[in-house]
C-alpha cells in the first residue's frame, strides 16, 4: 500500500475525500469556515481530477434540494455547509432522510446566530439532531477524510439508506493543518465502490412517484421504516469501521474510551476538544488522579449500549459540550448521556463551554474535573467558562439634554 | 368503461385526477407531458397540480415524478438534470411544473439561480393567479383589483411582470401560452425541449373556483385573455428577441375578459379604464420589442 | 430467443407512489354532456379542449364518446362547440 502523507487542513481533507469517493454531483454554497471545500471541489472539477457536475447553487436550501434531485436520479452526491447555512437547509434535511437518500454532507461546526459569530460551536448540528440524519464528529483532518469515506459506505448500505453529516470543528479543525495519510484511489474504489440507486429513484425504466402526500394511515409506518434504518446503522457502522481499519490501518470506534477502565471521573467530549481532554487526562493521571476521557464519534445513532457497557463502573461523569439547549433540563449531549445511563448509580453532570469559538483549554477541562469531584451534582449544566460580569458587558452611555 | 379510441391514446396522465371541474391547468399539463413523452421526469411542488402526484401508494402519472417543496421546483429539477446527465441519460426531459405562487413568489430565488446557471430544464409555470390550492390567497401574480381571501377589497397593486424577470436572465427560450391555443402551445413545448438550455413556459390557467365563473367557460376565458391582449402570446429568445406568435390586430376591450369573472366584480369603471390603458401600453411595448 | 415479461417484486422504503391509478371523478357530476351527431361537424375542438382529455370524436359517423367514469360534467365541451352539438343535461335524468 502506497501511502501519501500530505499536509492539509480539515477543509482540504473533506474535499479530497469527496474527490476520492468519486462523487458525481456537487452542489455547494460558500459559507465561512467551509468555503475552501466548495472552492477545492470547483478546482477539481475544472482541472478534471473529479468527474462531476458542479452546480454553483445560489443558496444552501438549493444545495440540499439539488443533492436530493441528483441522488434520486441515481448519482453519488456531496455538499458541505456550516452554521446558518445548515439552518437554511433545515426544511430539506427531513426530506433527504425521509426519502432514504445516502447523501454525505460535510458540516464545519460554527455557532448559530444571534449573536453573529464565525467561530466554532456545535449549535448548528445540534439544532438538526432530530432530522433523522446520522452524525459523525471528527477530531482532526485525518478523521475528516476517513469518516467521509466511511460515511458513503454506511449511508449507501441497503439496510441503512440514510444521509450522514460528517462534522468538524470550525477553524480548530477546518483551518488547522496536519499530516494526513491520503489513501490510494485504487483502495478507495475497492472500499467505497460505485453507487447504484436501489430504492427510490427517478428513472423512466422504473417508474414511480417519489414523495407524494401520505395520509395518517401510512405516515407512521414510513417513519418507522426510517427508525429501523437508523437502528440498522449501528451494526453497519461497526462493521464498516472494522473493515476500514483492516484496509487502511486506522481503526476507529463509535465511541473512544481513554483510560476509563479504573476511572473515578470521566469527561465526555465531542470534536476537537477530545484531543485536549486526552492531554489533560494524562496530566491529571501523572498527579495521581483517576480520570478518563470519552470521545463520542457517532452522535447519531447515539451509542446507548456502548456507554452503558463501558461506563457502568464510573461513579461521576461530566458531559462537556459546545452547545446549549436553552430552556431544557440539559444540553443536547448531556440529555442523551443521562438517558443512556439513567438506570445506573452514576452522577452525570453537565458543563457548557467553548460557545462561539471560545477555546477549550486544559484549564477548562481541569475545572470541569474539579467541579465534577467537589460540587454537588446539578440538573442544569454549569456554564464553566462564563465570565463573572456576563450581565454587564455592554455599557451604553447616552448624553441626553434635560431642561431643568 | 374505456372505449377503444380512448384506450389507444395512452395518455401519460390518468383521467381521474382531482382537479376542479373545468380546471385550466389540467388541460395544460396533459398537453405538455404528452408532447414531452414518456422519457420525462416531472417535478411538482405542492399546489393544485399535486393532484397529479397522487396520494399514498397511488399516482396519476405514468412517468417518474417527484413532489418537491414549495420553493424549490427549479432547484430540484436542476439536481435531477445533473444526475441524469452524469449517467448519460441526456435524452430524458426534466420538467418542473409549478404554479404562480411556487414560481413568482417563494420560488423566485431557485428559478433565478437555475436561469443564471443555464441548467437544462423545462420550467412550466401554470398561472391561475393566486394560491388556489390553499384556498384562493393572493400571489405576486394576482392581477390588479383581483379579489382573493387575502385581498378581499381587490388587490391594490399590479402583478409582477414575470416574463421581464425571465428575460433579464437571457435564457435561450421563454414563451407565454394559453390553453385555448393548443397548437401554439405544443410548438412552444417542442422549442423548449430543443433549446439547449433553460426553457420557461408561462401558461395561463383559468380557474373557475378562484376566478368565480361557470366551469364551462375556461377555454372561452383563456381565449379572451389573448384576444383582449391581456395575455399576449409571444416568445423571447435569448432575453432580447421578441416574437409575437398570435397577432391580435384589434384587441377586444379588457372588460370582455374581466366582466365574466366574479373576482373582478368590485372593480369600478374608473379602475377598469386605468387597467385598459395599462394593458394597451404593455401591448404596444411588446409590439415595439417584436419589431426591433 | 423470445421476449418474456418477468415480474420482480421488492419492497421500497419511504413515501412513493407505486400504482398508476385514477379517482372516480365521474361521481362528481351533476350534469352530463349529451351529443347530437347530426349537428356535429367532427371538428374535434371538444376533444382538444376537454380538461381530462376523455372525449373521442369519430370522424366517420360524427359520434362523440365521453368516458363517463371520469367525466366531471364541467361543460367545456358544450361551451367550445360552435355547432351546439353538445348539451349538458342533469345527471339525475340518467340515474
Amino acid at each position: 500500500m502506497i501511502t501519501q502523507r500530505v499536509f492539509m487542513d480539515g477543509n482540504a481533507a473533506a474535499a479530497e475525500a469527496f474527490r476520492l469517493a468519486r462523487v458525481q454531483v456537487v452542489a455547494a454554497y460558500p459559507i465561512t469556515p467551509q468555503s475552501p471545500i466548495a472552492e477545492d471541489l470547483a478546482k477539481f472539477v475544472t482541472k478534471g481530477t473529479l468527474n462531476a457536475k458542479y452546480i454553483r447553487v445560489e443558496s444552501e436550501h438549493t444545495a440540499m434540494s439539488c443533492c436530493i434531485g441528483a441522488a434520486l436520479a441515481g448519482t453519488r452526491v456531496c455538499t458541505a455547509t456550516a452554521s446558518v447555512g445548515l439552518a437554511l437547509m433545515h426544511e430539506m434535511l427531513g426530506v433527504a432522510s425521509g426519502l432514504r437518500l445516502p447523501i454525505v454532507m460535510g458540516v464545519v461546526n460554527r455557532a448559530l446566530v444571534a449573536p453573529w459569530s464565525l467561530w466554532c460551536d456545535h449549535s448548528d448540528t445540534m439544532a438538526e439532531r432530530d432530522t433523522g440524519w446520522l452524525q459523525l464528529y471528527a477530531e482532526d483532518p485525518q478523521e475528516v477524510l476517513d469518516m467521509t469515506l466511511i460515511g458513503y459506505r454506511v449511508a449507501e448500505h441497503t439496510s441503512v439508506l440514510l444521509p450522514i453529516m460528517v462534522c468538524q470543528d470550525g477553524f480548530f479543525v477546518s483551518h488547522t493543518g496536519c499530516a494526513v495519510e491520503v489513501p490510494e484511489q485504487k483502495l478507495v474504489d475497492e472500499f467505497v465502490g460505485p453507487y447504484v440507486a436501489a430504492n427510490l429513484k427517478l428513472d423512466p425504466d422504473e417508474v414511480m412517484f417519489v414523495n407524494p402526500l401520505t395520509m395518517s394511515n401510512d405516515y407512521t409506518e414510513l417513519k418507522y421504516q426510517h427508525n429501523v434504518g437508523m437502528a440498522n446503522s449501528e451494526p453497519v457502522l461497526e462493521e464498516v469501521l472494522e473493515e476500514f481499519g483492516k484496509k487502511f490501518g486506522r481503526t476507529y470506534h463509535r465511541v473512544e474510551f481513554y483510560r476509563c477502565e479504573d476511572a473515578e471521573e470521566v469527561v465526555v467530549t465531542m470534536g476537537s476538544m477530545s484531543g485536549t481532554a486526552v492531554y489533560t487526562v494524562d496530566q491529571l493521571r501523572a498527579e495521581g488522579k483517576k480520570v478518563g476521557a470519552v470521545k463520542i464519534v457517532s452522535f447519531r445513532p447515539f451509542p446507548i449500549r456502548l456507554l452503558q457497557e463501558r461506563l457502568s463502573h464510573v461513579p461521576r461523569i461530566a458531559v462537556l459540550e459546545r452547545a446549549t439547549s436553552i430552556g431544557s433540563a440539559g444540553g443536547p449531549v448531556l440529555c442523551e448521556v443521562r438517558s443512556a445511563l439513567a438506570n445506573m448509580p452514576i452522577a452525570v453532570s453537565g458543563f457548557v463551554a467553548g460557545l462561539g469559538g471560545r477555546d477549550i483549554t486544559p484549564t477548562t477541562i481541569k475545572k470541569v474535573f474539579d467541579l465534577l469531584r467537589t460540587a454537588p451534582p446539578e440538573t442544569l449544566p454549569t456554564w464553566v467558562d462564563v465570565r463573572e460580569n456576563a450581565m454587564t458587558i455592554r455599557e451604553y452611555v447616552l448624553d441626553r439634554e434635560v431642561l431643568v | 368503461m374505456q372505449t377503444e379510441e380512448l384506450k389507444e391514446r395512452q395518455d401519460i396522465a390518468s383521467w381521474g385526477v382531482s382537479t376542479c371541474q373545468g380546471c385550466g391547468l389540467e388541460n395544460a399539463f396533459r398537453t405538455v407531458v404528452n408532447v414531452l413523452g414518456p422519457k420525462t421526469v416531472v417535478v411538482i411542488p405542492p399546489g393544485c397540480s399535486a393532484t397529479f402526484s397522487g396520494v399514498g401508494a397511488e399516482t396519476c402519472v405514468q412517468i417518474p415524478g417527484y413532489q418537491c417543496n414549495l420553493e424549490n421546483a427549479a432547484a430540484s429539477a436542476a439536481g435531477i438534470r445533473a444526475g441524469l446527465d452524469m449517467l448519460g441519460k441526456t435524452d430524458v426531459n426534466v420538467l418542473a411544473w409549478a404554479g404562480d405562487g411556487a414560481t413568482i413568489d417563494i420560488g423566485l430565488q431557485a428559478l433565478s439561480g437555475v436561469m443564471e446557471r443555464g441548467d437544462r430544464i423545462i420550467y412550466c409555470c401554470y398561472d391561475n393567479e393566486a394560491y388556489m390550492n390553499t384556498g384562493i390567497q393572493a400571489s405576486g401574480s394576482t392581477p390588479f383589483a383581483g379579489v382573493t381571501t387575502t385581498t378581499p377589497g381587490g388587490k391594490p397593486t399590479y402583478r409582477k411582470d414575470f416574463m421581464q424577470i425571465v428575460a433579464a436572465h437571457r435564457i435561450p427560450y421563454a414563451a407565454t401560452c394559453s390553453i385555448a391555443y393548443v397548437e401554439d402551445m405544443k410548438k412552444k413545448v417542442e422549442r423548449a425541449m430543443t433549446c439547449g438550455g433553460t426553457a420557461f413556459l408561462y401558461i395561463l390557467a383559468p380557474c373557475p373556483t378562484g376566478w368565480f365563473y361557470g366551469s364551462e367557460q375556461t377555454i372561452e376565458l383563456a381565449r379572451l385573455a389573448v384576444q383582449t391582449s391581456s395575455w399576449p402570446l409571444y416568445e423571447i429568445v435569448n432575453g432580447t428577441e421578441y416574437r409575437v406568435t398570435q397577432k391580435i390586430s384589434r384587441p377586444k376591450p379588457v372588460s370582455d375578459y374581466m366582466k365574466p369573472q366574479g373576482r373582478f366584480s368590485k372593480m369600478t369603471d374608473e379602475e377598469m379604464s386605468i387597467f385598459q390603458e395599462r394593458v394597451d401600453k404593455d401591448y404596444a411595448l411588446l409590439l415595439k420589442r417584436a419589431e426591433a | 430467443m423470445q421476449k418474456h415479461v418477468v415480474t420482480e417484486k421488492r419492497y421500497l422504503l419511504g413515501p412513493v407512489g407505486v400504482t398508476f391509478a385514477a379517482a372516480k371523478t365521474g361521481s362528481w357530476r351533476v350534469e352530463r354532456p349529451v351529443q347530437d351527431p347530426e349537428k356535429c361537424s367532427a371538428c374535434g375542438l371538444c376533444a382538444k379542449y376537454c380538461p381530462a382529455g376523455l372525449l373521442a370524436v369519430n370522424k366517420a359517423d360524427h359520434h362523440v364518446t365521453f368516458d363517463l367514469e371520469y367525466c366531471k360534467g364541467c361543460g367545456v365541451c358544450m361551451n367550445v362547440c360552435a355547432q351546439h352539438s353538445i348539451t349538458m343535461q342533469p345527471e339525475r335524468d340518467f340515474v
